[in-house]
């Protein structure tokens, strides 16, 4: 349930607006990061793909600087109503506080695992690589990625080593003899120099200088050691600049004394494999730096191994003897490797060791699971989104009575069916005695006329038949009456009482009949009806013409008004138009009278509307049921009709006028039927009585 | 035994196995049931077939333009005849359109033509009112009344504004509850005439009945007649 905030009324989970009063509702539950689904606040999984809704959450170690919240990536955090939550900036005003600017995140330090060293293969830039060979340590092991600087190694970055002979001085450290040698030559480019983007900057200061000065560039005086100065008359002249690069030798400084330096030494001793006569350096690491140094009696090319690799071997060149003359220290060997001593302005390099990593936390749970490092979620974030200020104000009474209505409602037992009850009543005895008993009474006040013979009743009276007996009184002879005969077997106990006398009139008047019907028993009841009341029978086909069935309802009335003479008579198949009483009526507009003879309001409607359209001028009488004689007194009212018998009433009234022969009977009909009418109203009455007496208990 | 004697028997017997329905259902009326339920279909199908067909087929053997004029009702019929079909049913649809369509619109046509102008013209018609008098205009104002009366009393809607309420509830309110009034008396005439119908029809049955037991006394000679 979701409480309106502005009136409080309960609305159903997942609404978007009161149902009460249409204010919009504040969005309760959590955004699935993964499908989007909304789900209700307090699960922790999603409803519809089970992912993890609530990150878990790490509480960091108290002695760990407070990180700042990074913008989680790829996490859509609980959806918020911008603008209400406060807390959220002040946490994040908070986090701001403890997390400075300049700090570097430290999550990149957790997911590097700094207790692991990294692969000496694709980290170690080439130029460094070589300074480390004599050493064969494991050094080069621990060189950080090339691409990025690790946190260890930016430690170290601010504070510039401590200038220790060896160490590489920054550029602003550059000894003068080395600037003196950086100056007058353009280096030729090393044989596999690092990318620009690789060299540390601290270390481009210490890689310029490295290069060896072309052999034309003239060494400033002051630049020159004294221990060059010797050589210097003496060098031959040098060969055009070598196209292939520099080795890296070529980039060792110098030291100014003219002592060799401990590296340099560690180079003089480097292994050599000249004893392997196939092992011929590449042509790709032939280099002509030593070109102008002084020959040596050996010619071994020198080769840098680190390790076990062999990653660079110079072309065969002469030591010069300043090399020669390096003091030969025979460093202990291991495993053929010449082990050596990390320069002491690499060793803050290293990885520090001893220090505690902290295990990360291992994600358990959802499609995270087994997944380290994970980011932990900050304070408050891990709060689903749903606004407690908004929630919930007491209900008003008034949807609290709706609610228990339809709990009240929702809990009732369902109702049984009554269809075993209806079946069990009739079986009861006394309903079945109720039953008979109103079935003797009605008989018997209709019995009761023909034993007893007492005109219990007075002449029927009806207005409306005789304006019609009048009506068909004036007819000339010989007109052609179209009858439409709309009542089968089923009403003809009453409609033969009406239209007994109405078509016996007609006869008398020596009128031709065309009888038509849209039911599909009338043809078959006007035939017996006729046949009846007809005197002569020969004289049938003068008299009468029986066109039948008319298909269709509406339409087919319409049409047969327009094609009388189209049709055929239903009892000899003879085509209309060739019979003598339809030699002058082909359509509705060569009939000189309209007869309805209807038991259901709707076929005397069709009649009555379908003459009105097509010939309004026509007269229209109607003999009807007395079920249809409230429907028929509008049209009679209207002029719509001329005359209406209705009912056994309005045919005793007509044959009465007519004085046909059968008033008898009429008489009995009508003392019949009153008395059943009084039957009937006596049971009403009764049992009204015997249910506001008795039964209404039940 | 004439044909007129057997059916005045059968109808008899026909009529009694109905009314023993006032016994509650039994086999007897079930099976009077089922018979006037055949005998109406199995009618209803001789006629169509007789009134219809003999109809139409006599001209397509003609050579007369009739020829092609009752070609076209064959085929709609035909293609009506589909309709029993569900996966052919759609070959029928222009049939039932054809018949829908112009018997709405004839139906239509003559509501309006024969029903809705003529009453309404009549109700409120001067020459009514003087030809009848004063009855014929107190007759006039019931019907307007209790037409207007039956309209409203379907009118279940009140404004929300109380004044509204209270206007709504003196004018709309009374004349929904005349109109009220006005329904309870046509039902209970409608049912009162119904009612005259059926016993009617009772009537006619039990002195049919009647009838038809003298006649069968007369015929084995119970009776004198």
């Amino acid at each position: 349930m979701i409480y309106c905030p502005k009136c409080g009324t309960a609305n159903r989970q997942g609404s978007k607006f009161c149902n009460e009063c249409g204010a919009p509702l504040p969005a309760t539950g959590l955004r699935c990061p993964m499908c989007g689904a909304m789900n209700p606040a307090g699960n922790l999984y999603c409803d519809r793909c089970s992912a993890r809704l609530i990150p878990a959450e790490r509480v960091p170690p108290e002695e760990e600087k407070p990180e700042r919240p990074s913008p989680p990536k790829g996490i859509s955090l609980p959806s918020v109503p911008l603008g209400e939550e406060e807390w959220l900036s002040e946490l994040r005003a908070e986090a701001l506080d403890l997390a400075p600017e300049e700090e570097t995140p430290g999550w990149p330090g957790e997911l590097e695992a700094p207790s692991e060293p990294p692969t000496p293969e694709v980290t170690i830039p080439e130029w460094l690589a070589e300074l480390e060979v004599p050493a064969a340590s494991p050094t080069p092991e621990a060189q950080p990625p090339e691409a990025a600087i690790p946190e260890w190694l930016v430690e170290l970055e601010a504070p510039v080593a401590p200038p220790t002979p060896e160490a590489p001085p920054p550029e602003s450290a550059i000894p003068e003899w080395l600037v003196g040698l950086e100056a007058p030559a353009a280096p030729p480019a090393p044989e596999a120099p690092p990318p620009e983007s690789a060299i540390p900057e601290w270390l481009v200061g210490l890689e310029a200088p490295a290069a060896p000065p072309a052999p034309e560039a003239q060494p400033p005086e002051a630049a020159i050691p004294e221990w060059l100065v010797g050589l210097e008359e003496t060098v031959p002249e040098a060969p055009p600049p070598a196209e292939k690069p520099t080795p890296p030798l070529a980039g060792i400084p110098v030291p100014p004394s003219g002592e060799i330096p401990e590296w340099l030494r560690d180079v003089e001793f480097a292994p050599p494999i000249q004893e392997e006569p196939s092992a011929q350096p590449p042509p790709v690491a032939e280099v002509d730096v030593h070109a102008g140094m002084p020959s040596a009696s050996t010619t071994v090319p020198p080769i840098l191994v680190v390790g076990e690799e062999e990653i660079l071997s110079t072309a065969p060149a002469e030591i010069p003897d300043w090399l020669k003359e390096a003091p030969a220290e025979a460093p202990p060997e291991y495993g053929g490797l010449v082990p050596a001593e990390i320069p002491e302005w690499l060793r803050p390099l290293q990885p520090r060791e001893g220090v505690a990593v902290e295990e990360e936390p291992t994600e358990t749970e959802g499609f995270l699971s087994g997944l380290r490092g994970l980011l932990p979620i900050g304070k408050g974030l891990d709060m689903p989104a749903t606004a407690q200020p908004l929630l919930p104000r007491a209900p008003r009474p008034a949807a609290v009575a709706r609610a228990e209505l339809l709990q009240g409602l929702l809990s009732r037992p369902l109702i049984t069916p009554p269809t075993a009850e209806i079946r069990e009543a009739p079986r009861q005895s006394g309903w079945v005695l109720t039953r008979f008993l109103v079935g003797v009474i009605l008989l018997a006040a209709i019995l009761l006329p023909m034993l007893v013979r007492l005109p219990l009743f007075g002449p029927p009276t009806a207005p409306t038949a005789e304006a019609l007996f009048a009506t068909v009184n004036h007819l000339p002879g010989n007109t052609p009456v179209l009858i439409a005969w709309e009542y089968g077997p089923a009403e003809s106990d009453e409609m033969d009482r009406v239209a007994g006398p109405l078509i016996e009139h007609l006869l008398r008047r020596e009128a031709r009949l065309i009888v038509v019907s849209t039911r599909m028993e009338g043809p078959a009841a006007a035939e017996a009806l006729l046949a009846s009341r007809l005197v002569d029978p020969s004289e049938r086909s003068e008299r009468i013409a029986n066109l039948g069935y008319l298909p269709g309802q509406a339409a087919g009335v319409r049409e047969a008004l327009g094609n009388l003479g189209g049709r055929t008579e239903a009892m000899t198949g003879l085509p209309a138009s060739q019979l003598d009483i339809m030699a002058d009526v082909h359509s509705i507009a060569d009939v000189g009278m309209v007869v309805i003879l209807a038991a259901q309001p709707d076929d005397l409607k069709t009649w009555l509307e379908q003459i009105s359209v097509a010939n309004p001028n026509v007269p229209v009488v109607a003999g009807v049921s007395a079920r249809i004689e409230l429907i028929s007194t509008p049209y009679l009212a209207a002029g719509q009709l001329r005359g209406m018998v209705a009912g056994l009433t309005g045919g005793a009234v007509y044959e009465r006028q007519l004085d046909t022969g059968w008033g008898r009977e009429y008489e009995y009909y009508l003392t019949s039927l009153g008395m059943a009418q009084l039957a009937i109203a006596a049971l009403t009455v009764i049992g009204a009585l015997i249910f506001l007496v008795g039964g209404r208990k039940r | 035994m004439t044909a007129d004697l057997i059916g005045l028997i059968a109808g008899t017997l026909l009529t009694l196995l109905v009314l023993s329905y006032i016994l509650g259902d039994n086999p007897l009326y079930r099976l009077a049931l089922h018979m006037l339920v055949g005998a109406t279909v199995g009618y209803g199908v001789a006629v169509t077939t007789v009134t219809v067909l003999q109809t139409v087929l006599p001209a397509l053997q003609s050579d007369s333009p009739d020829r092609v004029r009752a070609l076209i009702p064959l085929v709609l019929g035909i293609l009506l005849l589909f309709k029993g079909f569900p996966r052919w049913s759609a070959w029928g649809n222009f049939s039932t359109a054809l018949l829908v369509g112009v018997g709405a619109a004839v139906a239509m046509g003559g509501a309006l033509v024969g029903t809705i102008i003529p009453q309404t013209a009549a109700v409120g018609s001067l020459n009514v009112w003087l030809r009848e008098g004063s009855a014929g205009l107190i007759n006039g104002l019931i019907v307007m009344i209790g037409t207007i009366g039956a309209l409203l009393a379907f009118a279940f809607a009140v404004p929300r504004q109380p004044a509204l309420r209270r206007l709504w509830n003196g004018s709309v309110g009374v004349l929904g509850q005349m109109g009220r009034l006005f329904l309870l008396a046509a039902l209970g005439a409608a049912f009162g005439t119904a009612l005259t119908a059926s016993l009617t029809v009772l009537v006619g049955r039990v002195y049919a009945v009647v009838t038809g037991i003298q006649q069968l006394l007369t015929l084995i000679g119970m009776s004198s007649g």
